[in-house]
């Protein structure tokens, strides 16, 4: 049988194999989640939001709120798996430049295919939540309404999401003269569930502390391993593009000229989606399917 | 011409005046100086020797459990997070007035 289009850059089965085995998660289409939670002004994550989102398990829920240390766990553990498999993905790219015209389109859509589901799995899986703590349902949210409510039983200030008070500011900083208030504001009872509550949120803070250091690259000192990766993909992909309007059908030239202009973030989820594969022409169709098969089967 | 007031969320408590450095790289930190108040549109660990430096914080993206609100409570200094169009409003050497118990920011 001939090699996929990613064999022919040397991701050989045995490669995905591999990464598969080590727990990438590679779907196929991506599917749309109906109840992901929107924030007030419905930009839940301003560059990434829309409506494709693998969400944490109700199991996974019940655990994380249960154990915030375990949510830190599995989340930086899922961080340093992506910054691995994202750095594989940087080594093979400039293989790419040895195909010919269509092969290079196809390498390419199916190198930002897999860039962006191992993305959008550690983004909307894990470090979305961080950012949740409106939503007491999530791990993050619960612990963060019980501090809301433990507050407002001490100061009796209404909770405001768009002006904390300088109280709630300082019992986050771990502020020892707040906290002493509280304790005489506050049953024993309370106030031990307050300090179980703060020491989980200071948990959540720390994953996302640790988080952002795997993701930066401390290598290169320049940019991040998700930028250095993402973004050479998705320009290369464009000059291909520029090259022959024969890599695009007739009727989606419009739809390709509208999404070269957006952020390429945004875009290069766009581009992946299951209906942009229509844009190209059958063989890039069929290429990047046949590679795309390869990572989900 | 009146004050003028941009507004966001309180991250970090306190209230201090001093003069705006716009950061939008991380390698441009080196040009921060001791005292002055960083504004960029968000944080990451290689902002850490402005942030360390800065008198107040103040972000463009982020809610309370944004990596620059978590480093600013570390650290100790006010900060305000979801802060509009800050990095083109305010201009390096201006004087501002970082109010994060009101999540209000002054100038001219």
């Amino acid at each position: 049988m001939s090699k996929t289009i990613l064999e022919k850059i040397n991701i050989s089965d045995k490669d995905v194999e591999n990464w598969k085995r080590r727990g990438l998660k590679i779907t196929y289409p991506v599917r749309e989640n109906p109840n992901y939670f929107k924030s007030d002004d419905g930009e839940i994550m301003i560059e990434n939001a829309d409506k494709f989102v693998p969400p944490l398990t109700k199991r996974e829920t019940k655990i994380y709120i249960e154990n915030p240390a375990r949510f830190k766990k599995d989340l930086t553990k899922n961080a340093r798996f992506l910054r691995k498999f994202v750095n594989f993905i940087y080594k093979k790219e400039a293989n790419f430049k040895k195909l010919n015209g269509g092969e290079k389109v196809s390498a390419l859509l199916s190198l930002l295919y897999l860039f962006q589901r191992a993305i959008d799995h550690h983004y909307y899986h894990w470090d979305r939540y961080l950012a949740y703590e409106n939503y007491p349902q999530t791990p993050v949210g619960f612990w963060w309404h019980k501090l809301m409510t433990l507050h407002t039983k001490a100061t009796k200030e209404k909770d405001s999401k768009q002006n904390p008070s300088e109280y709630f500011l300082r019992l986050l900083s771990g502020d020892n003269k707040i906290l002493n208030i509280f304790k005489n504001r506050l049953s024993s009872k309370e106030f031990s569930e307050l300090k179980k509550v703060l020491s989980s949120i200071k948990i959540f803070e720390e994953a996302q502390q640790k988080e952002v250091e795997f993701l930066v690259d401390y290598k290169t000192n320049e940019n991040n391993v998700l930028i250095r990766t993402g973004f050479p993909i998705l320009e290369e992909f464009w000059k291909e593009i520029d090259k022959s309007q024969g890599f695009i059908r007739k009727e989606y030239i419009p739809e390709i000229r509208k999404l070269k202009k957006i952020h390429p973030i945004i875009c290069g989820r766009k581009l992946t989606l299951p209906e942009a594969l229509d844009y190209f022409d059958n063989g890039i169709k069929s290429m990047v399917r046949r590679e795309i098969k390869r990572w989900t089967r | 011409m009146g004050k003028r007031i941009l507004e966001g969320i309180p991250a970090s408590a306190g209230k201090v005046t001093g003069k705006v450095r716009v950061i939008l790289e991380p390698s441009e930190c080196h040009k921060f100086k001791k005292g002055e108040i960083l504004v960029t549109e968000m944080t990451d660990p290689f902002y850490a020797p402005a942030i360390m430096k800065a008198r107040a914080l103040i972000t463009e993206i982020g809610g309370l459990l944004c990596h620059a609100a978590i480093i600013a409570r570390e650290v100790g200094i006010p900060c305000l997070v979801s802060v509009k169009n800050a990095t083109k409003i305010l201009k390096d050497g201006q004087t501002i007035t970082v109010d994060a118990s009101i999540g209000k920011i002054s100038y001219e």
